[in-house]
């Protein structure tokens, strides 16, 4: 094919292939880390919080919020007081979130509150290695088993 | 393109390892296109430096619209041309291909890829900068007209003349020297 009866695809096919070298990734990377990280610390010192956030925002009332938290779960999930309902027209029990989800949540949180998303991501990372490959053909019901 | 979307969206919540990610999967492309563009390697990785330095100020408040590739695409493509402004650019012929690389098998076919793209590199340094970029844009980074003309900020028919002109000059170039 004679490149002046398609030039478009003369052009196309020389796309040059070149490659970066290490130092330009070093310098590269490096810079760009600094500059997310400087845009990041602005944003943060920007968003200086007023009295709520302040008492909000505060250690003490953050575990005092996690423990009503847990203490709320637990007591659901042994049973609601009051109503027990009987009779064949009965509501089903309202199945609570189990501790054990809480506790997971919460060490989430401390997670990505230590090292933002990729400390997310490597707590995922562990997460999947304790579990192991998914099952293969998992049914419905064996899935909801795990929910209560 | 749904890698490009999760990526950003990480990216956007101060995520390191997303922007790593995303250099690494649009460097030597960028690099190519600048290089392309500028003929002048040094210049061309000072153009790359930038842009992602920029892209990754804008941490927290990016919003992709178009490809990602694209965007980056005419990021660089805006710097060099800012770059080419402030210096008159040397024709440095053959020395602009410095460093291109051929993934053809067999040392003829890299030989005889090489020596094209050689070729086209010093075909399209002899055009005018704006039709040179639209070419690189459209050709290489596949990118359509209106995506073009939106991130340059000029109408679809500016930006299909100088493809059109910019095709024009090439074909008249390689039929020249054909007859010589």
């Amino acid at each position: 094919m004679k490149p002046d009866e398609n030039i478009e695809k003369f052009v196309k096919d020389a796309k040059p292939h070149v490659t970066t070298g290490r130092p330009m990734d070093k310098r590269t990377l490096d810079d760009s880390y600094a500059a997310m990280q400087e845009t990041l610390r602005a944003k943060s010192a920007a968003r200086k919080p007023g009295l709520p956030g302040m008492i909000l925002g505060s250690r003490a009332v953050q575990l005092a919020a996690a423990a009503a938290v847990v203490i709320a779960a637990v007591s659901l999930f042994l049973g609601r007081g009051g109503h027990t309902p009987t009779g064949p027209t009965a509501e089903p029990r309202w199945a609570a979130e189990s501790p054990a989800k809480m506790v997971s949540m919460m060490s989430l949180r401390a997670a990505y509150r230590q090292g933002g998303l990729d400390a997310l991501d490597e707590q995922f990372r562990d997460t999947l290695n304790v579990l192991g490959p998914p099952p293969l053909g998992i049914s419905s019901r064996e899935l909801l088993e795990n929910v209560n | 393109m749904i890698d490009d979307k999760i990526l950003v969206w990480k990216f956007n919540r101060g995520s390191k390892d997303a922007l790593r990610r995303l250099y690494e999967k649009y460097k030597d492309d960028l690099l190519g296109s600048a290089i392309t563009l500028l003929r002048d390697r040094s210049l061309a990785e000072d153009v790359v430096h930038d842009v992602f330095v920029s892209f990754a100020a804008s941490t927290g408040t990016f919003h992709l619209t178009g490809t990602l590739k694209g965007y980056l695409a005419t990021c660089v493509a805006n710097c060099a041309r800012d770059r080419n402004r402030l210096k008159s650019v040397r024709d440095v012929g053959l020395d602009a291909a410095e460093g291109l690389d051929s993934n053809a098998d067999g040392p003829v076919e890299s030989m005889v890829a090489d020596e094209q793209a050689r070729r086209v590199e010093a075909l399209l340094g002899a055009l005018p900068y704006e039709q040179r970029e639209v070419v690189v844009l459209h050709l290489h980074h596949e990118m359509r007209f209106r995506e073009i003309a939106e991130s340059l900020g000029v109408s679809i028919n500016t930006v299909q003349s100088r493809y059109r002109y910019g095709l024009d000059k090439l074909r008249s170039i390689l039929n020249s020297m054909v007859t010589k």
